[in-house]
């Protein structure tokens, strides 16, 4: 006789029963236990007492647990994610004075720095010093070298991993510098050995004219430079040698002026990491643009206007990849243009801006890209330093430095730090904290313009083989491809799943019921993985093949069990009530067999007939429609597969619980049974099969192992039944292996876990807020 | 077996013209059965009690008449039933025709989980009646034939279950009303309602009279006394002894039935 009364648990509750069991304990046990159990009655009250004690604690305790750990999985994906979003942040800063002495009157620059930022070079009127950072000192070795007895009078440098530099002289001549950083490991201590080579002076122009802007790139090919002289040419030049670049092996210089634009205006120069294509920024906004794949033959392809002013162009850089050319000007905008396809041009594609960046205060000096990123820092000849991401479109950090113009700034080449070198020889060092760039609310949830795309759109591409792809986290196709999958899975689902349950607790008869029911809630069991890789391996290229077939069912199906209905109204009525589990029963088997083999055995026919002997070409020339083998259409049969039983079950269960006197009250009053039960069965079981609907619902959108295996995990976004999709859920297992722990992908891909725990947690609880309301309005008693 | 052949197994004299007539009816629920054997005539706009013992075959027998037995699984029925003169066990008999003629309100209260409005139209939106104005009306005349009208008038939107035990069998009686039926079955109406609901009930029963013929089983020997004009006592699924009730409580021809209206069984 020990009731456990399981209350809302809580401390108060259980002090209370503890009191109550203890201080009056004869109140309602003395009527109900007759007098021969009397002698054992305080041994028994205490047991229960203790039990009841024991339950209360095990509910409190349980109960707590779950809701605790609940929470903290929420609290732990949300902490994930948050970082995803943090402000990044400048952690140091450290600036110093280099040496200046033994200078000459030009102010051509480089800087550079390691890997790990422990050493940077500065290249400054004609002498190269590294520095060590830490101490701020010049260091010992090489220390200051002259690199050029004559006057230094343009520098560029090159773009890629190494340090390759091309000087331009006073007398018209180009000298090549490589600065390399070798790690050396000694009793486990890391230490950078900086080194640099020098190759010989090349003339390119012989009238010795002093070069006033010049463009390096090494290649495999040789060294592609372009070089403008004071006396007004432009040229571009290819150097070959037969060794390596800067031995003294002969060199072959290939060379071709270029006469656009005018030499005197040109402001900066731009080649890519092929050293094939040149651009010319001028005085005049326009960016000219020259094909130089075959240097003695270089062709003009365009001259881009950047905007209605006439603003100077001041500083060009390509980021990683060379796809996007971010162009800073002398008012101080900053911006990223992109070449995209149209019908305007010759060669069928125009540069286009397609975004801004946050605008200096003063005018563009230096832009450096990240080697890692579309991320990419720009300098002001105020001082400032702003840091930009260009699939982001944000300028993420901005520095207001010293107030000096910025001569030059590198990027680190892991991107977590830069150096500038301003007007005062303040050689500045930030370090940075910027694991994320990409990420923001828009690159995740709004279409972004990627680079090679001419509209914005929503993708999901994590990651490829190259270093220089820009990944999209793009997070719709997935939250789309979720909801396609499960909508096609409920689609299917659901018709059949509540008709059977009705048709199992209203009409079946009570002993075919007993084996029915449970044998459908044994298809529950089967684990999800066995029903994908059934899915995925075996009934895919079944539906491939018989998928002409499939569709004649959906239509002769239908048909043939209206036609079996209509015939059973002349089957005598003597013969109706034959056979035990119904007769029409076991007709409308047989017609459902008949009419599914006779579609299959007819399968290639239907498809000649219907399709012209192809369906799939059928499909693309009437209807668009790309048929894949791992569809939309296999996933709504394997999930729908998997989410019938818990439908069904829970649907019968609620329709059988209607209560019989209920049934009779409505049949009394002259309803038919289907009557009865559209309009008081259907309503009174509407919080049962509510609820049932929305348990499918979550598992089909919880679902992994089928999605993974049977949909080829496209991330598309097509409501076509004939292609695949891929789900949030399917995302995190197929991405996981590939995610460096703390990397962008492994938090995005929290936030799709995320995202998913959200989305399954407010479905179940509107749904029970919704059943108690239906509970409520249409209780029973 | 039928050792006692009840002597009064016929209907009692009366001017009145059968309302029901039930001849040799055997009933069986699979291989057991619950009815042996029944004769008897119901009077039109009278009222018609059944009384015995738990588990004697009364409900069974309310059952039969308007064919709710035909949903159990296997229960089979011998010999006839006769309303107004026509076999309702026919083959080409629409039961829920039947099912609106001969209305039935149960033991065990069952408004529907709605509205009182939307219960009381229940049975007649069945037979497609959907104009408001029809709708309401019927309602409203069910209502007061089931004397709950003046109780319910301000609240017909309210749930049906917000209604106490006793306004719900009335509002059941109502539903029955609603769709206009010339018999009214009730099955032990009383048995879960206190005494003041149980009399408005038996008040009720004397008006209802005047349209329809009323077949009540009760277990309550005065309810049956006060209310009926005929009695008929069954025990173990045979029908004893069917009289004037008067003639039942005051001079029963058989003994059973002596000692069960007199409280010494039963
Ligand atoms: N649905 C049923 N299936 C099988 N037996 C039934 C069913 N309903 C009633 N019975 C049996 O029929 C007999 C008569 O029952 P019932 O008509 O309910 O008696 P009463 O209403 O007089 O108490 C009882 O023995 C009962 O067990
Ligand atoms: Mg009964």
């Amino acid at each position: 006789m020990t009731t456990f009364v399981v209350r809302s648990p809580g401390p108060q509750n259980l002090m209370a029963s503890a009191n109550h069991s203890s201080q009056a304990p004869n109140i309602h046990h003395s009527s109900l236990n007759p007098s021969p159990l009397r002698r054992s009655g305080t041994t028994s009250r205490r047991i229960r007492a203790l039990a009841d004690r024991g339950a209360a604690v095990i509910v409190w305790v349980g109960g707590l647990a779950t809701i605790l750990s609940i929470m903290g999985i929420f609290i732990y994906l949300l902490l994930e994610v948050v970082s995803l979003f943090l402000h990044s942040e400048s952690s140091e800063q450290t600036s110093f004075s280099i040496d200046t002495t033994g200078s000459n009157h030009f102010d051509s620059l480089a800087i550079g720095i390691d890997e790990y930022q422990e050493i940077a070079y500065v290249l400054y009127q004609g002498q190269l010093g590294f520095y060590d950072l830490a101490t701020s000192q010049l260091r010992p070795s090489p220390g200051m070298v002259s690199v050029s007895k004559t006057p230094i009078t343009a520098i560029g440098r090159a773009s890629g991993r190494n340090h390759h530099i091309a000087m331009g002289t006073q007398d018209g001549r180009v000298l090549f510098l490589m600065v390399q950083f070798r790690s050396v490991f000694e009793n486990g201590v890391r230490t950078i050995v900086p080194s640099f080579s020098m190759g010989d002076p090349i003339e390119i122009d012989t009238d010795q004219s002093p070069i006033t802007k010049i463009a390096c790139q090494p290649s495999d090919e040789g060294i592609t430079i372009a070089i403008v002289t004071k006396a007004g040419k432009i040229w571009v030049a290819k150097i070959e040698e037969a060794g390596g670049l800067l031995s003294e092996n002969e060199t072959m210089v290939r060379r071709m002026e270029l006469h656009t634009p005018d030499a005197t205006t040109v402001s900066t120069l731009l080649l890519d990491q092929l050293g094939e294509t040149l651009f010319l920024g001028t005085h005049d906004g326009r960016l000219v643009h020259w094909d130089l794949q075959d240097i003695e033959n270089p062709q003009l392809l365009s001259t881009t206007h950047i905007g209605h002013t006439k603003d100077s162009i001041t500083s060009l850089a390509y980021l990683i990849g060379d796809r996007t050319i971010i162009l800073g000007t002398q008012s101080g905008t900053v911006s990223a243009w992109m070449p995209m396809h149209t019908s305007n041009t010759e060669s069928g594609t125009q540069l286009t801006k397609v975004r801004d960046f946050v605008t200096h205060p003063g005018a563009i000096t230096a832009i450096s890209p990240s080697k890692r990123d579309k991320g990419f820092v720009t300098a002001d000849d105020q001082g400032h330093v702003f840091l930009h991401h260009s699939t982001a479109a944000q300028t993420i950090l901005a520095f207001h430095g010293y107030e000096s113009p910025i001569q030059d700034l590198v990027f680190a080449p892991k991107a977590n730090g830069l150096v500038t070198l301003d007007a005062q020889q303040q050689l500045t060092r930030y370090a940075l904290d910027n694991p994320h760039p990409e990420i923001t609310m828009n690159t995740l949830f709004t279409p972004v313009l990627y680079e090679g795309y001419d509209q914005p759109a929503h993708i999901w591409q994590s990651s490829s083989g190259s270093d220089d792809f820009e990944p999209k986290f793009g997070m719709w196709p997935l939250i789309f491809g979720t909801l396609k999958g499960t909508m096609y899975a409920m689609l299917l689902a659901v018709p059949l799943a509540v008709m059977g349950a009705i048709y199992t607790a209203m009409f079946m008869s009570r002993e075919l019921r007993a084996i029915v029911k449970p044998v459908i809630e044994i298809m529950a069991a089967l684990p999800s993985v066995v029903l994908g890789f059934l899915a995925g391996l075996w009934f895919a290229p079944l539906l491939e093949e018989i998928f002409p077939a499939l569709l004649a069912m959906s239509v002769t199906i239908p048909l043939s069990v209206m036609a079996a209905c209509l015939g059973w109204q002349y089957v005598p009525k003597s013969l109706q009530a034959r056979q035990r589990w119904g007769l029409d029963l076991v007709i409308l088997m047989i017609v459902l067999v008949g009419t599914i083999s006779v579609c299959l055995s007819s399968n290639h026919i239907i498809e000649s007939w219907w399709f012209d002997g192809n369906y799939k070409e059928w499909l693309l020339t009437v209807f668009g429609f790309q048929y894949d083998q791992r569809n939309a259409l296999v996933i709504s049969f394997a999930m729908g597969f998997a989410v019938i039983p818990i439908i069904f079950s829970i649907s019968e269960d609620s329709l059988s619980n209607v209560p019989k006197h209920l049934l009779s009250g409505s049949l009394a009053l002259g309803a038919t049974p289907w009557q009865t039960l559209t309009k008081l069965v259907l309503v009174s079981a509407s919080p049962g099969i509510f609820s049932a609907l929305m348990i499918g619902f979550g598992r089909a959108v919880g679902e992994t192992m089928i999605v993974l295996m049977a949909t080829g995990n496209t991330p598309i976004m097509e409501w076509s039944i004939f292609n695949g999709f891929r789900t949030l859920s399917a995302n995190i297992a197929v991405e996981m292996p590939e995610a460096p722990h703390g990397g962008t992908l492994y938090r995005v891909l929290f936030l799709a876990g995320l995202l998913l725990f959200t989305f399954t947690f407010s479905i179940n609880t509107i749904a029970e807020i919704i059943r108690q309301r239906l509970r409520a309005k249409y209780s029973q008693y | 077996m039928n050792l006692h052949m009840p002597p009064y197994s016929k209907a009692p004299a009366t001017k009145m013209t059968p309302k029901i007539l039930i001849q040799n009816m055997n009933f069986f629920y699979g291989a057991t059965q619950a009815l042996f054997d029944v004769n008897l005539e119901v009077p039109a706009q009278q009222i018609t009690a059944f009384i015995g013992p738990s588990g004697c075959g009364k409900s069974t027998l309310l059952r039969c008449l308007n064919r709710l037995n035909d949903l159990v699984d296997g229960s089979r029925l011998e010999g006839q039933i006769l309303l107004d003169g026509q076999d309702i066990y026919r083959a080409d008999v629409d039961v829920t025709d039947l099912r609106t003629r001969v209305g039935i309100v149960f033991q065990k209260v069952n408004p529907f989980p709605k509205t009182i409005y939307q219960n009381v139209a229940y049975g007649p939106r069945l037979q497609k009646v959907n104009r408001r104005a029809t709708l309401d009306d019927i309602v409203e005349k069910s209502l007061q034939g089931a004397g709950l009208w003046e109780e319910v008038k301000d609240r017909l939107h309210a749930s049906a279950l917000s209604l106490s035990g006793g306004q719900q069998q009335r509002l059941c009686i109502a539903r029955a009303l609603a769709v206009n039926p010339n018999v009214l079955l009730m099955d032990e109406p009383c048995s879960a309602l206190d005494p003041i609901s149980t009399a408005k009930i038996e008040e009720l029963l004397h008006t209802l009279k005047e349209q329809l013929t009323v077949v009540i089983v009760t277990h309550n020997m005065q309810q049956a006394a006060r209310v009926s004009d005929y009695t008929g006592f069954f025990l173990l699924g045979e029908l004893i002894e069917y009289d004037n009730t008067k003639k039942i409580f005051t001079n029963p021809g058989d003994q059973r039935t002596e000692d069960y209206v007199t409280g010494r069984f039963g």
